[in-house]
């Protein structure tokens, strides 16, 4: 899925796929209702949210701003505490980069939690290509894992499969009686899975949040595997972009009561982990040694581009694509894309290039509830209307050009737009169909074009005045 | 031109521009929002702890607190059939509690963190528990948490010398003590905890504990003690500092 060109023409047949599934839109609908409600429950904790995203909005940008003080301050910073710090500038160069710390004295199996930085660089997958054994352990990601499936929601990957389903995966892939009780299924993994921390040579995870002031990353989860993961193993390796930073611990506790009440509808999440280094000398456990990569793969150049660098105040939040009417009834493999939803129509063609996923901001009716549910102030659907231009200048059909400047013509000079008016009074009748509008090439198919009026607004202006009309 | 000349480049800087100046400004308007201007009652942090699943319960004394970990000790015990198995931190807390004493009357078993069985590096004899499964078969963890916050019923941990990371997330539940007058209104006066953590003399891990390990991963069906403890308790002890 991952290398479908996301063109216009795809993305109506991905849509109707998924438009046509009682079942997922079903799931998909009722998940994201949910979490929409459990938002609003806790973001009516504070009078002023509007003002706290207002401040969560400008202290990114300052950091973008910035950018290359507070790197350098978390590199030195997180550099003392002991940890390493690497730099990939692409996916290639992650894996690889990544491999060759895990690889020393046959280091071959991984533990992973959740990262969508590392399912941007396929890193799962790259790792098994090397040799590794490389295990998901978040709970959604561990189904998803077993059915070979990309996830479909960015805080919840598994959320377009039933219990029923989950259940069949897991007796087929583990042997065990078939039983679709949610309960019982996640004991089941948690069993397995406590195996695989132990045993496991290697911890990757991603990073939520990286403290410049201290080297400190943060990582929020609910279920405890990111915890395993990061302090079992012998080696941790943490994977982020640049865009993650943030100044300190105080601008860190604004984003941590913002992050969970928008994606979970949580007041904080169960876990928060705030890792400094690797384990100190009198400390029991923990990692011997961190690694952290610093991603480029687009984001400098994303950050280099006015007109679309809001995208990188992103906190990966989700909720962007639980208020969209369109991933509602779609959900995330109508994406075609690991960043589905809004962010992910404006993400998707920075990181895999729009030439391959020109369908995605299109997929949209720029109905703006993305950017008023966004916790830092995300402009989104304005984001999309840019990429429409771009990829319309670069891509639009020759046709298509052709009319948009016939009608540019004509709508630039009065007197023509009223004569055209006049004709289309006259004749559009003739297009009548029976759903109440009019029956126009290709717009039809999928939208009720409006009928035309008995009288111009300015003929009704005209009369209002003379006092001929009624209001 | 390695990656990190290359993106480093291509960041540039500001010239002229101290983040520093931006940076207070944005402290000082951070300060005036409302989620860090809550109370710290102990009323309110129970309160906002129960809601995120935990169970949290106010101890006059830490002698009331030593008897509530008994009596779960003593549950567990029931329900198993069998000797109900606890590990704690080497905290001078927990040592003067006599809770070594009120759980073998309970019945149960007490390891502490810094026991030789429980080091991470202890290799395993035949017939006798790697540390790993020590913890990991264990039922409760005891610790002791550094701060409380009253506006999301959330205690803050942290790996040392005499607590690990896994004491607090193997065992099957996670009972934490904490101090009333630790208890903070929110995480923006948790802040310069945090940082002290993260400095040279603190810790690698700290900890934000916001409830028992839970997924809604199926079907949204929320299930509690998915890789971590499956109940969270927190004694809120008024006695000590």
């Amino acid at each position: 899925m991952r290398n479908t060109p996301i063109a216009p023409e795809n993305i109506r047949l991905l849509i109707a796929e998924r438009i046509h599934d009682p079942q997922l839109r079903g799931n998909i609908g009722r998940a994201t209702r949910t979490s929409l409600v459990k938002r609003s429950a806790v973001v009516s904790d504070y009078a002023d949210w509007e003002e706290m995203r207002a401040v969560a909005h400008d202290i990114k940008q300052h950091v973008l701003d910035h950018a290359r003080e507070y790197l350098e301050s978390f590199e030195r910073n997180a550099s003392e505490a002991g940890a390493v710090v690497h730099y990939a500038a692409d996916a290639e160069e992650a894996v690889r980069l990544i491999a060759d710390i895990a690889a020393p004295h046959g280091k071959r199996v991984a533990v992973k939690s959740k990262s969508m930085t590392g399912e941007e660089i396929d890193l799962t997958h790259a790792l098994e290509n090397a040799g590794f054994e490389a295990i998901e352990t978040d709970l959604g990601e561990y189904i998803i894992q077993l059915a070979g499936e990309p996830p479909s929601h960015i805080t919840a990957p598994a959320l377009h499969k039933s219990r029923g389903e989950i259940g069949k995966l897991f007796a087929q892939k583990l042997g065990i009686p078939f039983s679709d009780d949610p309960e019982h299924l996640t004991k089941v993994a948690r069993e397995v899975l406590r195996r695989d921390f132990l045993r496991a040579d290697i911890g990757i995870s991603g990073v939520n949040f990286a403290i410049a002031e201290s080297g400190s990353i943060c990582i929020v989860e609910n279920e405890g595997n990111a915890r395993l993961s990061t302090s079992l193993p012998k080696v941790h390796i943490a994977v982020m972009g640049f865009e993650k930073l943030l100044p300190d611990f105080e601008s860190l506790s604004l984003f941590l009561n913002m992050l969970g009440r928008s994606a979970t509808g949580q007041r904080l999440t169960c876990y928060t982990s705030i890792l400094t280094g690797p384990r100190r000398r009198h400390e029991r456990d923990g990692p011997e040694q961190l690694h952290i990569v610093i991603l480029d793969n687009g984001r400098a150049r994303l950050l280099a581009d006015a007109a679309l660098r809001d995208a990188l105040l992103c906190i990966r939040c989700g909720a962007c694509m639980n208020v969209c009417p369109v991933y509602q009834k779609i959900g995330g493999h109508g994406y075609g894309s690991i960043y589905p939803g809004p962010i992910g129509s404006v993400l998707t063609p920075v990181y895999f290039g729009a030439e391959r996923s020109a369908g995605l901001p299109f997929a949209s009716s720029l109905c703006g509830a993305c950017a008023e549910i966004c916790p830092v102030g995300i402009d989104l659907h304005h984001l999309l209307l840019r990429w429409r231009e771009r990829i319309s200048r670069r891509q639009g059909k020759p046709v298509e050009r052709a009319m948009m400047r016939a009608f540019a013509f004509v709508a630039r000079r009065t007197w023509l737009f009223d004569v055209a008016g006049r004709l289309w009074r006259v004749f559009a009748p003739l297009l009548r169909d029976s759903r109440g509008g009019l029956r126009v090439p290709v717009w039809s198919r999928t939208r009720v074009f409006p009928d035309a009026p008995q009288r111009s607004f300015k003929q009704r202006w005209a009369g209002l005045q003379a006092g001929s009309e009624e209001e | 031109m390695n990656a990190r000349e290359k993106l480093f480049g291509a960041l540039g800087r500001q010239p002229g521009r101290d983040p520093d100046a931006g940076r207070r400004t944005l402290g000082e308007r951070l300060g005036t929002l409302e989620y860090g201007r809550g109370g710290s009652e102990v009323a309110r942090f129970i309160e906002r702890a129960r809601e995120a699943g935990s169970t949290a319960l106010y101890c006059a004394s830490s002698a009331e607190a030593a008897a509530h970990i008994a009596t779960a000790a003593e549950r567990i015990a029931t329900a198993t059939g069998r000797t109900c198995r606890c590990i704690a931190a080497t905290h001078a807390l927990l040592k003067s509690m006599g809770l070594q004493e009120r759980l073998r009357t309970a019945g149960a078993d007490l390891g502490w963190v810094t026991d030789p069985a429980l080091a991470s590096d202890a290799t395993a004899a035949s017939g006798v528990e790697t540390a790993w499964e020590r913890y990991a078969l264990a039922d409760i963890g005891i610790t002791v948490a550094l701060a409380g916050l009253a506006d999301s019923g959330a205690i803050v941990i942290s790996s040392s010398e005499s607590e690990s990371r896994s004491v607090s997330l193997l065992p099957t539940e996670h009972i934490a003590l904490l101090p009333a007058g630790r208890i903070l209104p929110s995480l923006l006066q948790a802040a310069p905890l945090l940082r002290v953590l993260a400095g040279g003399d603190g810790s690698s891990a700290a900890t934000l504990v916001g409830g028992p390990s839970k997924t809604a991963d199926i079907e949204k069906v929320l299930v509690t003690g998915v890789h971590g403890p499956a109940a969270l308790t927190i004694l809120v002890i008024d006695d000590i500092d």
